[in-house]
């Protein structure tokens, strides 16, 4: 091989494509899909109106009393705004926020929510002074409350209930007719006597696909129905909650310096290992799948006698492994950087900034390392295969029958990372991720809970060991392939040509 | 004169097919050499041997003092039949890395490149992509990048192939213009006629054997007589004429091969009998009929 021949290749075949319109189009357009997908539904959320909805209440109690806790949990949220507002913004609130503002601050997290009820209630204020400065506003932060549009509240914190869901008032003989012209997009009945076991509640909709109304207005009744029923049976609102109150597991991540309590951000971390392996595997199918329609390319465009008259099979071969490569690894830096950027500018906009630092602060130089030699490995072993049916075939319709088994084969790791990121340590997954093929793919996936290192250099050299006879051998089938015009071969025929050591080729020339 | 080309006995099979078969020929050093024979004769196949495409099953192929093809690649070059261009790339470009392929540098091959392609016409056309190039333009852009090295030998695998006369004309004279060079030219054709033109030596290959060789003028000088004919009439069977071994018979005008000895007088008062003459013309054979002869007298005889 004659590094000069092999660079020059390299250089034309990456040169080639990065000229090409497609390239560009590729680079920016799949970007913009992967970020469409993360950011159309918050952008649907962030932007959709409120919901309509209607409730029927023949217990005549129920009703308001939900009301109530929905207006308590806006309230709570409210005053947590105020709470984390810096006074230099507080100007940017409502006036009735601005005003207790500066209390919100002084109260802890739980004072806040008592504060929230009592406000709600009329009931008394928590001891804490603060609490009792706010509560001397409650009339008019009622009364700002009281006249909030769902556009207005949506205005000041799109969380706020009264900003997702709006209660219209609306005859019972004509709730049907109101859902089926879409004035509203469901109504509840509640029964006579909701504390009965097995009352009849309703939620009525045409779209019964979309549960998140009927959940968060649902879990509201569960909550008040609850709440009575204790008091029934004798319990406080405080009994009443404890009783009602789901147990919380605190997630601690354990590490080597410890255990510690995960951020939402860092349990999504943990699921990077699934993100490796998509990205190997978008990388390694599109740069095998580039190599292929380039070597089918050079035949198709008759360059290919010209080059083997010039330089060695092998020096055509490396060239164009290592061009095409490049051109993949323009393609996926530029994805990164693309996808990065604007992350960073969308990402801040929907509060994702700081759940996209938290995950990329979990990327460590040990799985980028790793990542970098599975990427090489499993690139050259599929581009060994790629590159050898580029050569064999005339053009892309008779390479799909060969690509078929690859593609298969590649997909395989992509449907089973999930399971193997949940149970990395399995010993299925560990004899897995001993298949060369498998390897790049499996390995990443169990880089959750790292691997012992053994296996790490055992599968890195039965992988190098595969990657070295894939190359001898396809090498043999491209110096073939190069030069065969007629009929692709077929699947035994190949291996023929593998197995060969001479120069030459099936079907001889007609001249 | 020192051979640029040794071929001894070489063989070269697919599978149970034999594409050349012990084939010897020898290129003397400055020469025209001239590959003729029909489809599948084993012409390109030799032609892949000659410059290290491919390797002889059998026999030994050596090059330039007695090389091996593949290790005098930056001193040969080659123009395939099917040779094409890299059509997103621009004409200057592609010339110029052809002869970086062949080991010139960067700078040397674009200059280089560059007034040849003027030098042929192509001025125009030097920043153009490839896929806008006419026919005739692209084959002057692939001989000139496929040659841009000044390679001391030039293969060129039936360079007349789909070329119209002009075209034709141009391919010629180039090829007269490297022998002038002092280079070596080999090359196939199927166009016999090219070949009479500017060959100084041939061969004739048919089933991947040697059939016949040497110098074009000892080959014609050796061959039997012939007599162009242009006559009105229905002439029958001339090859049964007295005196005549072959006939090519286009009509109105025939080129008959003579036996050694036969008379013309004789021939012409049989012709005279049976259709109105208006050429007799004596003549030494053509080559094409001295292909026809040994190309259908290997059909005859199989």
């Amino acid at each position: 091989m004659t590094p000069r021949n092999v660079w020059l290749v390299a250089q034309r075949d990456y040169v080639a494509y990065v000229m090409r319109r497609r390239f560009w189009v590729s680079l920016l357009l799949s970007p913009a899909i992967l970020l469409a997908v993360m950011l159309v539904p918050a952008m649907i959320q962030h932007y959709s109106s409120a919901r309509r909805f209607a409730v029927v209440d023949h217990s005549g109690w129920l009703l308001p009393a939900v009301e109530r806790r929905i207006a308590a949990g806006d309230y709570s949220r409210l005053l947590d705004l105020a709470a984390r507002t810096p006074p230099a913004a507080a100007r940017n609130l409502p006036p009735a926020l601005a005003d207790i503002a500066p209390d919100a601050a002084r109260l802890a997290r739980q004072d806040r929510e008592a504060l929230a009820q009592a406000l709600v209630d009329g009931s008394p204020a928590p001891a804490a002074p603060a609490a009792a400065a706010i509560w001397r506003q409650r009339a008019a932060l009622s009364q700002w409350y009281a006249g909030l549009t769902p556009e207005a509240a949506a205005g000041v914190d799109r969380g706020l209930s009264i900003a997702r869901y709006q209660l219209v008032k609306q005859s019972q003989d004509s709730l049907r007719d109101a859902v089926v012209q879409g004035d509203v997009s469901g109504y509840f009945i509640l029964p006579a006597d909701p504390l009965a076991a097995n009352a009849p509640f309703v939620y009525a909709s045409h779209n019964l696909t979309d549960t998140d109304l009927r959940d968060w207005f649902g879990a509201r009744v569960s909550a008040a129905v609850q709440a009575r029923r204790a008091a029934q049976a004798g319990l406080s609102a405080g009994q009443a909650k404890l009783i009602g109150q789901a147990v919380d597991f605190d997630n601690q991540l354990v590490t080597r310096q410890g255990a510690k309590t995960a951020t939402a951000a860092e349990q999504a971390a943990q699921w990077l290992p699934v993100g490796y392996v998509y990205l190997l595997f978008i990388a390694i199918m599109q740069i095998a799948q580039l190599l292929m329609l380039s070597t089918i390319e050079e035949k198709s465009n008759r360059i290919a006698e010209t080059l083997l008259a010039a330089i060695q099979p092998s020096d055509i071969m490396a060239g164009k492994t290592l061009g095409v490569a490049c051109v993949g690894v323009t393609l996926v830096g530029g994805w990164l950087v693309l996808i990065l950027g604007l992350l960073a500018v969308f990402g801040s906009m929907f509060h994702l900034g700081g759940f996209v630092s938290a995950i990329l602060a979990g990327v460590s130089a040990w799985d980028i390392g790793w990542f970098l030699v599975y990427f090489v490995l499993g690139f050259l072993l599929y581009a060994a295969v790629t590159g050898a049916i580029g050569a064999a075939v005339n053009n892309i319709r008779e390479a799909q029958p060969y690509m078929t088994p690859v593609t298969l084969f590649m997909v395989i790791p992509l449907m089973i990372m999930v399971p193997v990121a949940r149970d990395p340590t399995a010993t299925w997954a560990r004899v897995l991720s001993y298949i060369p093929p498998l390897t790049p793919f499996l390995m990443m996936s169990r880089a959750g809970a790292p691997p012992p290192l053994v296996d790490y250099v055992a599968t890195t050299a039965l992988l190098l060991v595969t990657v070295v006879v894939a190359l001898y051998l396809s090498g043999r089938v491209f110096q073939r392939g190069l030069l065969n015009t007629g009929a692709p071969p077929k699947f035994r025929e190949m291996l023929a040509w593998a197995r060969e050591s001479k120069t030459g080729e099936l079907q001889p020339p007609v001249n | 004169m020192p051979n640029a080309i040794s071929v001894e006995a070489a063989s070269k099979h697919f599978g149970t097919h034999t594409a050349v078969d012990r084939l010897t020929l020898e290129v003397p050093s400055g020469s025209i050499y001239g590959f003729l024979g029909r489809n599948g004769a084993g012409k390109t196949t030799t032609l892949r041997m000659i410059t290290g495409i491919l390797d002889p099953d059998e026999g030994r192929v050596s090059v330039l003092d007695g090389k091996s093809p593949k290790s005098v690649r930056a001193r040969t070059g080659y123009l395939p039949e099917e040779n094409g261009l890299y059509k997103d790339m621009r004409v200057i470009d592609m010339v110029a890395y052809f002869g970086q392929l062949r080991g010139l540098d960067r700078r040397e091959a674009t200059t280089r490149a560059q007034s040849r392609l003027r030098a042929a016409g192509l001025e125009a056309s030097l920043t153009a992509k490839c896929n806008t190039l006419s026919k005739g333009m692209a084959q002057k852009a692939q001989v000139i990048g496929a040659l841009l090295h000044d390679p001391e030998l030039v293969v060129l695998d039936e360079p007349f192939s789909g070329l119209d006369p002009v075209n034709s004309e141009m391919v010629l004279s180039l090829i007269r213009q490297y022998k002038r060079e002092g280079r070596t030219v080999i090359f196939s054709t199927h166009v016999v006629e090219h070949a009479e033109q500017i060959c100084d030596s041939i061969i004739i290959i048919d089933n991947g054997q040697r059939k016949l060789a040497g110098p074009l003028a000892e080959i014609k000088a050796q061959a039997d007589r012939s007599v162009i004919v242009d006559y009105e009439g229905d002439a029958g069977a001339l090859q049964e004429l007295p005196g005549v071994t072959a006939a090519d018979d286009a009509g109105q005008h025939a080129e008959l091969t003579l036996a050694r000895g036969a008379d013309t007088q004789v021939l012409l008062k049989c012709l005279v009998e049976r259709v109105r003459i208006r050429r007799f013309d004596t003549r030494e054979a053509s080559l094409k009929q001295i292909f026809l002869n040994v190309v259908e007298g290997e059909r005859d005889a199989a």
